[in-house]
């Protein structure tokens, strides 16, 4: 491997540039796809058409492209805090002066044109964390270092949930992958999705089972550490089962918690209580979590956001016309684009409207109506290779700052992709953020131009 | 610092194995969408599809004269059901099938149990069921109980109801006029007034969004019309339907009497050229009803009613007068090499043309024509002359598919003019009109010589508001000399008074018109032929009122001729035209009136309803200041109206009265009635007194 990247330590990683010209060639036919209807009265070239307004940005990311080659790379490492601040600036003027846009104060209105500054605050938090964490002075291990590495990505996260843009927020997650890189003990990730994983299924599951689960499991844990494991095992299972089937719930729970005791008071006698000492109380929070989400479900959280975890977790107490609407359609151009799909501007579907925002966060249905199920498999394939591809570039870099802002770019890329193609079929919940490269809007074009653009830039110096 | 790097290698590897992990989960995702429930989503996707579909606006109804409905479109609804529509979970289903059942099976299935009916739902349901037919037609009200059953009540989107609205075309009077209404239907030619005022009669359509629930079939999306429609609007006609009926019932009188193949009955009203009626009726397996519309449709060889052109056309051009000689030679002579016989022997030779007009002579009439227009080698002045007449055209009468007048041209090759073609046209033949021009060109004639245009519809509405109106039209002022037209009234008039009609002459009133019998369908060799009995007239003579036109095709019995079989029909409707009429009223009470002492008339009653009766058909009737009722008695040219007193000792003499008001003096004294027969009172007996209640019994003839 090493020759490899010594033969190519000049050259321009055109790889990348390919991927990056498929993806946005891709959206422009898409878009013009989404917004074709066609009848013979349509005009390609309305102000207000969003095929027309892509196609200027699309003159506009190729310019931006070619001048983040110009620019030597440690300008952007230089002025990595300047401008974030700028962007973070940005973020706070538009909560003051912003225009308002299905409830959201998130742009700015420019003569025709829609400006979203948490698109470019993106590239800000990126440039200044990975700055931030290639000091050398810097150590994760320490929580005042980890703080402010930490306030880097919270702070424009929390003004963008001021506006309120969650989407765009949760986004900013992303980069707790540079995090993870510099040091960052995966606990917390293994923690975090453990506990996604226990709210969705508090929601979705019936209470008791949550809790006979979470107790299953303690005793099981313990179980393990006596001889004959299989046999105790067996029983347990039998027994819970047992419960379950009578129907007697917190008996069961009841039964498991006192058989723990028994054990703890064995796993003492073996000088294990530490093992003990552990389970139990990360038993008895997750018991205590799982009561706690439903009822945060209930009581924090909004209707609408509600709603969107409902059409994730519980469609079917969703109304089709209403919240599952749009998963529902989307659904449906997808499937009904069958293995081939239905050729271009042939999509039915899409040319009536049937989806919602699908030249923005649902134009992967577009892709799935009319270029089926290979269309979408050559979407999913090219993401996964620029992202491996970006992972791999951040590998070589030659300086920190630089990896370090790879491992940012891929972390934004890689969530953006995740979600806005999971959303598209309920795989996670509806997160209205757009697929890079590949929807509607300038900002996202631009910002996510501009921060590839650095990247490869600084690919040419590894 | 060996393990710090493995550890860093970990880290990257779990970091592009979650982006594999990913990628692999999108692709299964995917893949499980678009392929292993693709065609699932592919089916929903399809059913969901919309498309416009164009509704029917209401379509306007055609009003009689009178704004009686003959057309109109009844509203009505089928009902289909939704079985799987978004809204009706299983458990919303499960809850409601049982009593919807109930209500379906008492209320629209009576011959299904309510375990059929759930069993069939259950089916439908299970069969993925979009659009099941509920009941094909409903109406109003029963749509209204249905919308309140269990489940449809939640409409739509939950319960499944569909409600797709149709309309039916209704006649109210059945078979008056049809033929004349018409019809406009889908793959059939559009007749008739609904055939030429369809654009004004159809409004609108509108247009609704419809969604494919399966092959061909669409359901309404929701009950929100995209674009209404606008509704068609109404036309009035000038048809007036006792006349109509009155035209209807004395052609089908006298088709069945000469059991004929068809015929039509046309009355025009002179003045105006509004057509009052109008008649088609023809032999069919469910006796005579109306299936062609002969008088408007159809051009016929007219026969001899032609003859009044033709000697018009003489005297207009100043060839020959009433007076003019001609000889008959006894009822036959030749044209080159074709015999022309007069149809009934009458062994006259020279007489004037007034007499061979009287008797409809061939003979008289084709050699006047033939000889003065040959003489001057000028065929192309008797044409000249039809086309004076509007004979050579349509009437322009806004029914659809009015048929075109064949006159032949000695210039043009293909009519076949030659040297018999003028003879035999001026007596009918080789020439063709329809009924509706015949009758247009003698209405000219009783209108001193101003044609009008035939017209049908007098007014548009639209929801109730005059759109547009239709005046009278004049075709021609004057299509003729004045002394023409004098001269052909008067001749007209002697064919009643001592010729072809005079069988039908009148002592109520003089009308004058026309006989015609005209051959048809001959073949010389099996010497057979078929006839076309016609009579044009008008009346009353004097001061024309109305024109009518009768036709008869094909009589097979009990008389062929014009003056026998069709001249009948033109009196039927002439007297009750005469009857029906007010404005004839006058002039009936100066002739023998007596009907107050007539058998079929009340001649004593209420007061109140004599005095409408009387203000109704202006007479000069004085009626007594008090008291409620009155006898009525006829003197030699009035009426006089006696106020009827009432004794009270003694039982009210109901005589001569209506059941209405003879039961209602009966009862109000208290006496209980017995009845018998019908008409008015004739004979009151008191048969018991059973304490105080009286029986009377009333005999009513």
């Amino acid at each position: 491997m090493s020759r490899y990247v010594s033969n190519n330590t000049t050259k321009v990683d055109w790889v990348i540039i390919a991927l990056y010209a498929s993806l946005v060639l891709i959206g422009w036919l898409m878009i013009y796809a989404s917004v074709y209807d066609g009848s013979d009265s349509f005009s390609y070239f309305s102000f207000q058409n969003p095929f027309s307004k892509q196609s200027i940005f699309l003159i506009i990311a190729i310019a931006v492209f070619v001048g983040t080659q110009l620019i030597p790379w440690e300008f952007w490492r230089n002025f990595s805090f300047p401008i974030f601040f700028l962007t973070t600036l940005l973020l706070i003027l538009v909560l003051l002066f912003g225009s308002t846009i299905k409830g959201s104060t998130s742009w700015f209105q420019i003569a025709g044109f829609s400006f979203q500054p948490s698109e470019f605050a993106k590239l800000g938090t990126c440039l200044a964390l990975s700055n931030y964490l290639s000091s050398f002075k810097v150590n994760l291990k320490n929580i005042r270092h980890l703080m402010l590495a930490s306030g880097i990505i919270f702070l424009p996260l929390l003004l963008i949930l001021l506006q309120p843009d969650a989407g765009s927020a949760i986004s900013f997650i992303a980069f707790s992958v540079v995090l993870y890189r510099n040091g960052l003990s995966p606990l917390i990730f293994i923690l975090a999705a453990s506990l996604i994983l226990l709210f969705a299924l508090s929601l979705v599951s019936f209470y008791w089972f949550v809790i006979l689960g979470l107790s299953s499991i303690g005793l099981g844990i313990f179980l393990f550490q006596f001889k004959k494991q299989s046999y105790s095992i067996v029983a347990l299972i039998l027994i819970t089962a047992l419960g379950v089937f009578l129907g007697l719930y917190w008996q069961t729970a009841v039964l498991h918690a006192l058989c723990m005791i028994v054990l703890s008071f064995f796993l003492w006698k073996k000088r294990r209580a530490k093992l003990a000492a552990i389970i139990w109380p990360i038993m008895i929070l997750s018991m205590g979590f799982s009561y706690f989400s439903s009822f945060a479900f209930n009581n924090l959280l909004k209707p609408h956001q509600q709603d969107r975890v409902n059409v994730w977790l519980r469609p079917e107490l969703c109304d089709p016309k209403g919240s599952l609407y749009n998963i529902i359609y989307s659904k449906m151009a997808i499937g009904s684009g069958g293995i081939k799909g239905k050729g271009f501007l042939q999509g039915d579907m899409t040319q009536l409207n049937y989806v919602p925002e699908q030249t923005t966060d649902f134009i992967f249905s577009t892709i799935g109506e009319e270029q089926g199920f290979i269309g979408c498999l050559g979407v999913i394939l090219l993401f996964t290779m620029l992202l491996i591809r970006i992972l791999r570039n951040a590998e070589y870099m030659k300086s920190a700052f630089a990896r370090n802002y790879a491992y940012g770019v891929a972390g934004i890329i890689f969530i953006h992709f995740f979600i806005n193609i999971g959303m598209t079929m309920n795989l996670v919940p509806v997160i209205g953020i757009p697929l890079p490269f590949i929807s509607a809007g300038g900002s996202s074009l631009l910002g996510f131009t501009f921060m590839l653009g650095i990247m490869v830039k600084m690919t040419h110096q590894k | 610092m060996k393990e710090k790097k493995s550890e860093l290698l970990l880290r990257v590897y779990i970091l592009f194995f979650t982006v594999l992990a990913v990628a692999i989960v999108l692709f299964l995702k995917t893949a499980q969408i678009a392929i292993v429930e693709g065609d699932r989503w592919s089916a929903k996707g399809d059913s969901l599809y919309l498309k416009y579909v164009s509704i029917e606006a209401d379509r306007g109804n055609i009003l009689s004269e009178d704004s009686r409905l003959m057309a109109t479109s009844i509203p009505f609804f089928e009902i289909r059901m939704d079985l799987n529509c978004d809204g009706l979970t299983d458990e919303l289903f499960n809850q409601h099938i049982d009593s919807l059942s109930y209500y379906l099976s008492r209320l629209v299935y009576q011959d299904q149990s309510k375990e059929q009916v759930k069993q069939r739902l259950k089916a439908e349901r299970k069969r993925g069921s979009r659009y099941m037919l509920v009941k094909r037609k409903v109406n109003y009200e029963e749509l209204e109980k249905i919308k309140k059953f269990p489940l449809f009540r939640l409409g739509r989107n939950t319960g499944g109801l569909i409600v797709v609205r149709k309309s039916q075309r209704q006649m109210p009077f059945k078979s008056l006029a049809n033929r004349t209404i018409g019809k406009v239907g889908e793959g059939a030619k559009p007749v008739g007034l609904e055939g030429y005022f369809d654009s004004t009669l159809s409004g609108e359509a509108g247009k609704k969004l419809m969604q494919r629930v399966a092959y061909n079939t669409y359901i309404p999306v929701n009950n929100l019309t995209e674009i209404e429609p606008k509704s068609g609007a109404d036309i009035q006609t000038t048809i007036n339907l006792d006349m109509q009926d009155i035209a209807h019932n004395s052609l089908k009188d006298a088709l069945k009497h000469h059991n004929a193949q068809f015929g039509t009955a046309i009355i025009m009203e002179v003045e105006t050229g509004a057509i009052k009626a109008i008649a088609n009726l023809g032999k069919s397996k469910y006796g005579y009803v109306e299936d062609t519309n002969h008088a408007i449709g159809e051009a016929f060889e007219p026969g001899s009613t032609f003859k009044l052109p033709s000697i018009m056309a003489l005297m207009d051009d100043g060839l020959a007068g009433p007076n003019t000689k001609v000889n008959l030679e006894n009822g036959q002579t030749r044209f080159y090499d074709r015999y022309m016989r007069d149809s009934h022997f009458h062994g006259l030779d020279e007489v004037n043309m007034e007499k061979a007009f009287e008797i409809s002579s061939n003979v008289g009439i084709a050699k006047l024509v033939n000889q003065l227009y040959r003489r001057q080698n000028n065929s192309r002045g008797y044409l000249r002359k039809l086309r004076q007449f509007h004979l050579d055209r349509k009437t322009g009468i806004e029914v659809m598919g009015e048929a075109d007048a064949f006159v032949k041209n000695p210039d043009r090759k293909e009519d076949n003019w030659s040297g018999i073609t003028l003879p035999w046209m001026s007596i009918g033949y080789e020439v063709e009109v329809t009924a509706i021009q015949m009758l247009n060109f003698y209405n000219a004639v009783a209108n001193d010589g101003k044609m009008m245009k035939p017209y049908l519809v007098s007014k548009v509405f639209h929801e109730g508001e005059l759109v547009k109106e239709f005046k009278p039209r004049v075709l021609n002022n004057q299509i003729a000399k004045e002394s023409t037209i004098e001269h052909a009234q008067t001749l007209l008039e002697n064919v009643v008074v001592r010729g072809t009609a005079k069988r039908l002459k009148s002592n109520q009133y003089d009308f004058a018109g026309k006989t015609g019998t005209a051959w048809f369908d001959y073949d010389i060799e099996a010497q057979t032929k078929k006839y076309r009995a016609s009579f044009i007239g008008y009346f009353p003579a004097d001061k024309p009122k109305y024109s009518i036109m009768v036709l008869i095709s094909d009589p097979k019995q009990n008389g062929f001729y014009g003056g026998a079989v069709a001249g009948p029909v033109f009196r039927s409707i002439a007297d009750q035209l005469h009857a029906y009429d007010t404005d004839f009223a006058k002039s009936f009470t100066k002739a023998e009136s007596n009907w107050a002492n007539s058998e079929k008339v009340f001649n004593s009653g209420y007061k109140s309803d004599f005095k409408k009766l009387n203000d109704t058909l202006g007479f000069e009737m004085n009626f007594p200041p008090t008291g409620n009722w009155v006898n009525i008695e006829s003197e030699a040219h009035s009426l006089i109206a006696e106020r009827i007193a009432f004794n009270k000792s003694k039982l009210p003499d109901v005589v001569g009265m209506g059941l209405r008001d003879a039961i209602y003096i009966l009862e109000n004294v208290g006496a209980h009635v017995e009845l018998s027969g019908s008409g008015k009172v004739k004979e009151q007996t008191i048969r018991k007194k059973e304490g105080l209640q009286t029986i009377v019994e009333l005999k009513l003839e």
